[in-house]
């Protein structure tokens, strides 16, 4: 049924209400979408409550760059060495949050290889800190009292030494 | 808008990895070890239990102690986790016994948590066998085993459990230790689909690989009595270095890859529906030409592989073939399927001699006559007419260079001399300037106005702490020139090596005189250098001493009166009470002044500490890397060097050059490593002693203050100057063993003399260049350039200054932790 309508458009909204249009082979890459297409859903515009335009702009390049596809062998290779530039590119954002609102929609739209993509650059962010450095890098509020923090260290002693 | 604005605020401060779910904070927690994993319990109450749930486990022991505490720490994790929540992966990395509790321990829950991937890593101390419940699970979908180092783990010999395995990777791993038993490991993983054996140790009579949907089976380097395959649903198959003894029946291969020594039996009537094959064999030959039963049972091996449309093979085989044509010419083509044949020359140098005669080339390409043919081959190598050409441009131009080059030299060693009498002077002058405020200093000591003295003697002694600053600066750029001289030199003597051997000593000869000049120069620039270093240390000391001296005189006349000078009416009665005043002022202020500088010094400290620091962990890699290849290379070269010695014929010149100029560019980065991190050592030292000389002259009570403040960071970086050096002393002495081991081919020149009279023909004697001649040439030029390194050695005993006597001890004992 898509098979024949290689450029058929589709359109998505987002949370703050701006719609983009994109093409069905790009966007089969959301299995959420996938499946809302599949289920005929998608005749209108395709709401996302979860994702924001600006969010939604970033997912639409990734996809985009991933749908493109080499014409040979060789080709393949550079390709592919491409795609790992583009990768190592898109995730280094200004904003932190930016990568966290990427963790989520990859989440929400159910694309895997985003998905690793951001958790795996927010898990190179925190490679090499301790957990103390960990807090401080990302604003985590300490809501122990001292003795409940000291409980909790000395209840998990064993993984600190 | 207030509300978007205070949405804005808080965005900025807002924690948002905790506040993703859960299930994606296991996703990015997944990427770490359970040590890291359980220790954000800390983190906020959001945390205390997230690790729980994760599902991947990854244990090293490399990240405990003792492995007692590595045990209590496995059997925590494993009774603290979530139970209800499903393992997908483990990793375990650890030393010792693969029979250890925490080994069992670890199995068993994985097991029991329906694990599908389990990665295995050990450090065994020797043939430790893993636990047999290691290898029974109903879910495991992926298995890696690999041990490191010294004895392989061994695996038990009965037929593992795995029902649900797809995936078997096992590296350096023994199979089975008794070579009278015959196992059959694998029978009953009934869904294994991919199968790699790399470096694993089978001491079994007979080995069994049978199982039923295996797909891709690789040995690599598998040494083992007999192997036999059964695998009927098999695609693909690469074996290197390994043998099979049978195989059977499968129909369905499509991608094979051979390369050995021998010609594989087992190629017999089994491959039907070849698709891409890759044949490669190392032939013995004799005499330099290829026997009639190697080339028949490479025929026949040929003739095996029919059915294949993409042909590669190497150029052994095809030379061996082509070696007896009439075997060929009543045979017919076997390939009717071809549709590419690539001949691989792996870049041996005397390919370009094979040729395809008509026959060989019918054989393997008649009956397709639409295949492409690829003739991977390296260019001949010119006719004698051209050498000679292509030799005398060559002369012409290294004789240009060295003329150039000497020219040049001598300009720059004119004017490195120069420079070097001057610094000498102006060293000099220093000294002398050094000796003189010395001079005053021991004389105020005897007029020791306490009040007064303090600022008095401050004058003098920034004087001498800037001459020492000086000249030490002065020294590193000795330094600098020594390290470029003997660069130069080297270069000069790599290009006479370079020339033909009558030439070469015509040019040495020319040139003896600027060559022992630049090594006069880089040796009084070095030992310059040595006296120097000991030089400031010696008044570093003296003031040191001079500075307790005085203030026990100072304690001895009044404490008290130091202690209120900042009031007038307690000035001693040789200064009128003005005076005294202005003199505490200027203190005040020539100490605020201090303190300015020695915090500004401090942040240059930090920061080239820093820089420091990234260079050493950064070079570090960089230096054990191109250790490792240096050794490779030398042991390559040794062996060559030994087969020079037993079997001339079979060393090619050019793969001694190569392996030489190697060699050579490694030593060369080495050297380049080395001086890095020397002038890293000597910025960091130099910037600490200033620190030091600065803060020697504070007033004693504000001196302590300071050296309170800093005494960690000094620490650190003379730490971090020791690591320097140390990894300097590495990359020298990996300089020295190469040389040394460069030496070691030595007697066998001596013995393989008569090598070049019984093979003149062969490498020619006019031009000297025998892979023998190489390699004593080699030896040569190593010597000469990096021979003087041994010659700098002491010299750290002088940077080293405030290393003191440890040093030496430091480095042996870090040599041993490091390495």
């Amino acid at each position: 049924m898509s098979s024949s309508s290689s450029s058929k458009m589709i359109e998505l909204r987002s949370s703050d209400g701006e719609t983009f249009h994109v093409e069905e082979t790009v966007v089969l890459q959301s299995e959420t979408i996938k499946q809302m297409i599949d289920d005929d859903c998608a005749n209108a515009a395709i709401p996302l409550p979860n994702v924001t335009s600006m969010t939604l702009a970033k997912v639409i390049e990734y996809i985009k760059k991933h749908a493109e596809k080499p014409k040979d062998d060789d080709d393949k290779k550079v390709a592919e060495e491409d795609l790992k530039k583009f990768d190592a590119e898109f995730v280094k954002v200004d904003q932190e949050s930016m990568l966290f609102d990427l963790v989520r929609a990859a989440n929400y739209l159910n694309i895997k290889s985003l998905l690793d993509l951001t958790c795996q650059a927010v898990a190179d962010s925190i490679k090499d800190l301790s957990v103390e450095e960990v807090r401080k890098k990302f604003n985590i509020q300490n809501d122990f009292t001292p003795e409940e923090e000291a409980k909790v260290r000395k209840e998990n002693a064993w993984a600190f030494d | 808008m207030d509300i978007d604005s205070k949405r804005v605020r808080s965005d900025l401060n807002e924690d948002r990895l905790s506040g993703l779910p859960d299930e994606l904070i296991h996703k990015i927690l997944y990427r770490f070890d359970t040590k890291f994993a359980v220790q954000t319990c800390v983190l906020s109450s959001r945390w205390k239990l997230i690790w729980k749930s994760i599902p991947r486990l990854e244990f090293s022991s490399q990240q405990f102690k003792s492995l007692p505490k590595f045990a209590k720490f496995v059997t925590h994790v494993l009774t603290h986790r979530n139970q209800q929540v499903e393992v997908s992966s483990v990793k375990l990395w650890f030393h010792g016994a693969a029979s250890q509790v925490f080994v069992r321990k670890i199995a068993d829950y994985a097991f029991s948590h329906n694990v599908q991937e389990l990665t295995v890593i050990s450090w065994p101390k020797n043939h430790h066998v893993y636990p047999p419940c290691l290898f029974s699970s109903q879910t495991l979908k992926q298995l890696s085993l690999k041990s490191q180092f010294f004895g392989p783990c061994i695996t038990p010999k009965t037929p593992w459990d795995f029902p649900s395995l797809t995936t078997l990777h096992l590296h350096d791993t023994m199979l089975c230790d008794n070579d009278n038993e015959s196992v059959d490991l694998f029978s009953k993983c009934l869904n294994l689909k991919i199968l790699a054996l790399e470096s694993c140790i089978i001491r079994a009579k007979v080995f069994d690989i049978s199982t039923p949907r295996l797909s891709a089976l690789k040995l690599n380097d598998c040494r083992s009595g007999v192997i036999n395959v059964i695998a009927p649903l098999l695609e693909n198959l690469t074996v290197i270095k390994s043998s099979i003894n049978n195989i059977e029946a499968p129909l369905r291969l499509s991608y094979l890859r051979y390369s050995g020594y021998h010609h594989p039996q087992w190629f017999k009537n089994c491959f039907h529906s070849l698709n891409e094959v890759s044949v490669s064999l190392s032939i013995n030959k004799r005499n330099k030409t290829y026997e009639e039963t190697a080339a028949r049972e490479t025929i026949n091996m040929l003739q095996e592989l029919r059915s294949a449309r993409c042909l590669t093979l190497n150029m052994d085989i095809v030379g061996c073939i082509s070696s007896f044509p009439d075997l060929l010419s009543h045979l017919p083509s076997p390939y009717s399927n071809l549709i590419s044949l690539t001949i691989n020359s792996n870049m041996s140098s005397d390919a370009y001699k094979v040729e395809l005669p008509t026959e060989a080339r019918n054989f393997l390409l008649e009956n397709s006559p639409s295949a492409t043919f690829i003739m991977d081959l390296p260019e001949p190598p010119p006719t004698k007419a051209m050498k000679a050409k292509e030799a005398r441009a060559k002369k012409a131009k290294l004789l240009a260079d060295i003329h150039n080059y000497m020219k040049e030299l001598q300009t720059s060693l004119e004017q490195g001399n120069m420079l070097f009498n001057e610094r000498k002077l102006a060293l000099e002058k220093k000294k002398t300037t050094v000796e003189h405020h010395m001079t005053v200093l021991q004389l105020m000591q005897t007029v020791s106005d306490s009040a007064q003295f303090e600022v008095i003697v401050a004058g003098p002694k920034a004087q001498i702490v800037a001459c020492l600053v000086e000249i030490l600066d002065m020294v590193s750029q000795d330094i600098d020139e020594a390290f470029t001289f003997s660069s130069k030199r080297a270069h000069i003597i790599a290009l006479l090596e370079a020339l033909p051997e009558r030439q070469m000593t015509e040019m040495e000869g020319r040139y003896t005189h600027q060559l022992k000049e630049i090594e006069t120069l880089c040796d009084s620039l070095r030992s310059a250098r040595r006296d120097l270093f000991s030089y400031v240390e010696e008044k570093i000391e003296a003031l040191k001493e001079y500075n307790s001296d005085k203030i026990t005189a100072i304690h001895d006349v009044s404490v008290s009166e130091v202690l209120q000078a900042s009031q007038p009416s307690s000035s001693s009665a040789a200064t009128p009470p003005t005076n005294a005043m202005e003199a505490i002022e200027a203190m005040e202020n020539m100490n605020a002044k201090l303190v300015a500088d020695i915090e500004s010094h401090m942040k240059e400290l930090q920061a080239s500490a820093q820089e420091g620091n990234i260079n050493l962990v950064e070079k570090k890699q960089v230096r054990r890397k191109t250790a490792a290849t240096l050794e490779d290379h030398v042991i390559e070269l040794k062996v060559l060097s030994d087969t020079i010695h037993s079997k001339p014929e079979r060393v090619k010149s050019d793969d001694v050059e190569g392996l030489i100029a190697q060699i050579k560019a490694h030593l060369g980065e080495m050297h380049d490593l080395a001086k890095q991190y020397f002038e890293a050592a000597t910025a960091i030292y130099k910037k600490k002693y200033r620190i030091e000389f600065l803060l020697e002259m504070l007033p004693n009570l504000q001196s302590e203050e300071m050296n309170a403040r800093y005494s960690h960071q000094l620490e650190e970086a003379k730490s971090l100057g020791r690591h320097l050096i140390l990894e300097y002393y590495l990359s020298e002495k990996v300089i020295d063993d190469i040389e040394r081991m460069g030496h070691a081919p030595t007697p066998s020149h001596l013995k393989c003399q008569p090598y070049a009279v019984n093979h003149p023909t062969q490498h020619g004697e006019r031009s000297c260049q025998t892979p023998r001649a190489k390699l004593k040439k080699w030896c040569h030029v190593s010597k000469m350039e990096f021979g003087t390194r041994n010659a700098m050695a002491p010299e750290f005993s002088g940077i080293g200054i405030t290393v003191g006597p440890q040093t030496l001890g430091f480095v042996i004992e870090s040599y041993f932790v490091m390495d």
